[in-house]
């Protein structure tokens, strides 16, 4: 045993576990108070690193007044002006659209930070105490080491004494327990929330500058710094988003397994080394949600919500036609790039119509979508392909079979209902948190290692497009075509079954799962049904989004993109995810919009890529506003116009008694409900064409 | 506003309150609704200074929503709630709790994660010292002393709204709101708590309750309503009111 090795990735391990641990408790404290999961909390972290870097080395202030500048105005006034204009209007919105916006602030805000610091510079920031170390026995710690975890030291106790000892901390804990309780009493929740977030977005602060001045060498790079306070939401999850003291124990799993794993096994093997042990975090973070212990199931609850006509069988035929028409007027009129690049977005609607049904209908949250659709672009190209040498090898079924479409559909599935078995039972945010790191594993694990898409180079990569005989799809029109019918294809069915009553049993999972279990149905089964009938829709969706390049890279089926998984799942939200239009919308945006934007940088002869950036986030923040979509919101605004009436929002219960008002009183769930009451929850759900999506 | 001085006993008799000064906390012709269900269906109802009012009714009458609009918590679509002869009603519910009207919830009026002597600290906001609340805590609910320091959620049923109703004085209110206080309690305890609530009026502080255990309630209240589908049917002295809760309770009213 080298005990010096032992001792030096201890305290490395520790060090990155302080700066984990510092993070992971702004989270905390801004969740509890708040009650909004902050996504963007890492992309705040980075743009206070820069910040500093602008005022410390750009400026040349002295590190004291550096960091009073960043740590004690800059950062909490930022986080108090995003409680202020985005998270007070977000309290009773679905957890969806909370995701969605503060996702769309940390696209936003890393768009703000290549604006502000292009990256064709590059920056560094000086280590604290540069160059002084103490050495214990023969290794060697540097000052900046002891800083940070000394910093961790002195923040727990801060803590402690703020959440025992002041009235607004014990204040902070009462909104904990109940918010409502606290109103009544004449205390300011709302005042509560925003100190919150000022004290979430220091933390956040403090940790991205010891990141990025500090021992793991990270650097002044924006996603990577945004990347690794995202590793800290692991710890915060240990200690379920609310104990700081159990975070501190996550943290320190993390950041000790971090260090372990890259210092244990550089001559084992390769793999492991390159594509496991940079998700470490993420199969940690795995791992604390599935040993979350079982939520209780929620019953209804009121909600605002805007009425959404489903269209009959008829009318979404006649659309279908439409679309399909359009597809091919397009086809005759684009060329080039353009073409491929409007068919790219039609497959990326296919894929996120995968979401119509799960987040749209069931309320429940997908952010690894892409994973699915990767797997689809894998089956078919190894199922409806002469040969390829890479990997798993191929089944030489012939080029292009439509086999492949449906393995693709049935594989993706597959893996979806495996993936759901032990993730299913999360609900809201924690399933939403396991999807992520679901999808970065997979990206890291699967996708990236060469095996499946190859590096780039080999014919891994290729997708083939299929092959019906009579008609052939090998030129780009045909092929836009086609992926008009498709997607017209999967929109009637999506509404067909929202019809029928495999459709109201998910919008009950996502009004009140309460209210399913009593109907005798399992909430469980009609979850993992969904989740997997959406991964397999995202497969078939990823196998036709390959065939339109006939070819793939690995970054594409990964959280971030491009496309990625995660925008994928903010544009089908901002188009309007509980509609089929929403979906076409949101893939066009997502891959028009910086197309546009890279071909209007070229005219002014200015990169304006990063705009791209913030105007996705502009979009995402958008939601918060209007809940519904832009679909939603287009068309209830256009109605209006014409019908000369304006907008009315309903309330879910309106039309009858609350859905819990028909459960058996007293009885736990499951207990048999009667067929009159069957009847009532039936006409009472059939009133709800809403946009609800879940709630937490 | 601030709280009503000690001392300011004004035991009033009849609704609508004394010539000379307005009753502290009037509703009239109150109108609201979860959606567009209305619940309550013009509710007029006066609480005079440091009087004791029993709201009474079957379940679904719609008391607690009238708590509800009194405390800020649903806006009313019509009608007006007045405080000491002031329009309050839009004022959210934490600005009312400041003007003096405290609100203990059904069923959940203490912080179940914060200690006893954190729940009585969190509001002292009135200048207040804290070792002077805690004296008077004790002084009126001897049982919680000795868990100054145990976490609210573990004390039993009674402590927990012996607790919930200290916590509601700190705040030093003009009116409190007490919606169904006996929840799940043994009868015994309800005495005890009302015997207090009876004291606390004597004090100044006027009080509304909400109540399923009526003769309990009728023993210490000075008035007492019957609400029946959104508006009050009955109003007056306990006894008489008494004497109509078999029909109230039974549905036979109108
Ligand atoms: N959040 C809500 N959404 C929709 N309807 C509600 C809601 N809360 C109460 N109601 C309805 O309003 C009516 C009055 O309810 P309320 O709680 O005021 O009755 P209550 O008199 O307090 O009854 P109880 O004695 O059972 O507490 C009931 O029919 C109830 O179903
Ligand atoms: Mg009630």
């Amino acid at each position: 045993m080298d005990w010096n090795k032992l001792l030096e990735l201890t305290i490395y391990g520790v060090a990155l576990a302080s700066i984990y641990a510092i993070a992971a408790s702004g989270l905390v404290v801004t969740y509890t108070t708040s009650g909004i999961f902050n996504f963007a909390h890492g992309a705040i972290g980075m743009l206070m690193a820069f910040t500093y870097w602008q005022v410390r080395v750009q400026w040349g202030l002295p590190t004291w007044l550096s960091l009073l500048i960043v740590l004690g105005f800059v950062a909490p006034f930022t986080g108090a002006v995003i409680e202020r204009t985005l998270i007070r209007n977000l309290r009773a919105a679905p957890l969806a659209v909370t995701l969605v916006v503060t996702a769309a602030l940390m696209v936003g805000l890393m768009g703000v930070a290549t604006v502000l610091w292009p990256p064709d510079q590059s920056r560094s920031l000086p280590a604290f105490f540069t160059g002084k170390t103490v050495s214990i026995g023969s290794t060697i710690v540097t000052y900046q080491q002891l800083l940070t975890i000394g910093l961790a030291v002195l923040l727990a106790i801060l803590l402690k004494a703020l959440f025992t000892w002041t009235r607004t901390g014990i204040a902070m804990r009462a909104v904990v327990d109940s918010r409502d309780l606290v109103a009544l009493n004449g205390g300011r929740p709302v005042m509560l929330s925003t100190l919150s977030w000022a004290l979430g977005a220091m933390l956040a602060g403090l940790a991205g500058i010891l990141l990025a001045s500090g021992p793991i060498g990270i650097g002044l790079v924006i996603e990577a710094l945004t990347l690794v306070v995202i590793n800290a939401y692991a710890a915060a999850l240990f200690g379920r988003l609310r104990s700081i003291p159990l975070t501190f124990v996550g943290a320190l799993i993390i950041g000790l397994a971090q260090q372990y794993t890259v210092g244990y096994s550089i001559t084992k093997n390769a793999f492991f080394n390159t594509q496991i042990v940079p998700v470490v975090p993420y199969l940690l973070l795995f791992v604390a949600l599935l040993l979350m212990p079982e939520g209780r199931l929620r019953g209804a609850q009121l909600v605002h919500a805007i009425k959404i006509r489903v269209p009959s069988l008829r009318t979404s035929v006649i659309w279908s036609g439409v679309l399909v028409l359009g597809g091919w007027v397009v086809a005759e009129l684009v060329t080039g790039t353009n073409l491929t690049t409007i068919s790219k977005g039609l497959a990326i609607g296919i894929i996120m119509l995968s979401l119509v049904p799960l987040t749209g209908y069931a309320g429940q949250i997908s952010l690894c979508q892409m994973t699915f659709a990767g797997i689809g672009a894998f089956a078919m190209s190894r199922v409806a392909s002469s040969g390829t040498t890479v990997g798993f090898g191929s089944l030489g079924i012939g080029n292009g079979s439509p086999l492949g479409l449906l393995a693709a559909f049935v594989l993706a599935a597959a893996v979806g209902a495996l993936i759901a078995l032990p993730a299913i039972r999360l609900q809201g945010l924690y399933l939403a948190l396991a999807t992520m790191a679901f999808a970065v594993i997979m990206s890291s694990a699967f996708f990236e290692g060469g095996a499946i898409f190859g590096t780039g180079s080999t014919d891994a990569g290729a997708v083939q497009r299929p092959d019906f005989g009579m008609f052939s799809l090998s030129s780009n029109g045909a092929y836009l075509v086609f992926l008009s019918v498709v997607f017209g294809l999967v929109a009637i069915g999506v509404l067909a079954l929202r019809r029928g009553p495999f459709g109201r049993r998910l919008l009950a999972l996502r009004d009140s799962p309460a209210a399913v279990a009593t109907l005798g149905g399992s909430p469980t089964r009609t979850k993992l049904l969904v989740f997997s009938l959406s991964a397999g829709l995202a497969g078939l969706g990823g196998a036709l989004y390959g065939g339109v390049d006939r070819n793939v890279t690995p970054g594409q089926f990964s959280f971030f993109g491009p496309p990625g998984s995660l925008a994928v799942f903010v544009l089908a939200v901002v188009g309007g995810v509980a509609t089929v239009t929403g979906p076409l919308i949101g893939g066009q945006l997502l891959l028009l919009v910086p197309v546009f934007f890279t071909w209007l940088g070229t005219k002014l002869k200015t990169d304006l890529t990063p705009y791209a950036q913030v105007l996705f986030g502009l979009a995402g923040i958008g939601l918060g506003r209007n809940p519904g979509g832009a679909v939603v919101e287009i068309s209830t605004r256009f109605r209006a116009l014409v019908s000369g009436r304006m907008p009315r929002e309903t309330e879910m219960e309106a039309n009858g008694p609350p859905i819990e008002a028909l459960l058996v009183p007293g009885s736990p769930l499951g207990a048999p409900i009667a067929e009159s009451q069957l009847l009532e929850l039936d006409a009472l759900l059939d009133l709800e064409e809403v946009s609800g999506l879940g709630r937490a | 506003m601030t709280g009503p001085t000690p001392g300011s006993v004004a035991r009033a008799g009849t609704v609508g309150g004394g010539p000379e000064r307005p009753p502290v906390l009037e509703l009239r012709q109150v109108r609201a609704a979860y959606g567009r269900i209305e619940v309550l269906r013009g509710v007029d109802l006066a609480v005079p200074e440091g009087a004791v009012v029993a709201l009474l009714g079957r379940n679904g009458a719609g008391k607690t929503t009238t708590l509800n609009v009194i405390s800020g918590q649903l806006p009313a679509t019509h009608g007006s709630v007045m405080l000491a002869g002031r329009r309050v009603d839009g004022a959210s519910a934490d600005q009312l709790a400041r003007l003096g009207v405290c609100t203990v919830p059904e069923g959940r009026g203490v912080f179940p994660n914060l200690t006893v002597h954190e729940n009585l600290r969190l509001f002292t906001y009135r200048g207040v010292a804290l070792d002077q609340v805690e004296a008077e805590t004790f002084a009126r609910f001897p049982r919680l002393q000795a868990r100054r320091k145990q976490l609210a959620g573990t004390l039993s049923g009674g402590e927990q709204q012996m607790l919930a109703l200290a916590r509601a004085l700190t705040t030093r209110p003009a009116v409190l709101l007490l919606d169904e206080l006996s929840m799940g309690l043994a009868p015994i305890v309800v005495e005890e708590l009302y015997a207090q609530v009876a004291k606390i009026a004597t004090e100044g502080i006027s009080v509304l309750v909400v109540e399923q255990f009526a003769r309990t309630v009728l023993a210490v209240a000075d008035l007492a309503a019957v609400m029946h589908h959104g508006a009050i049917h009955h109003v007056g002295r306990p006894d008489a009111i008494m004497d109509q809760l078999s029909d109230a309770y039974l549905g036979n009213l109108s």
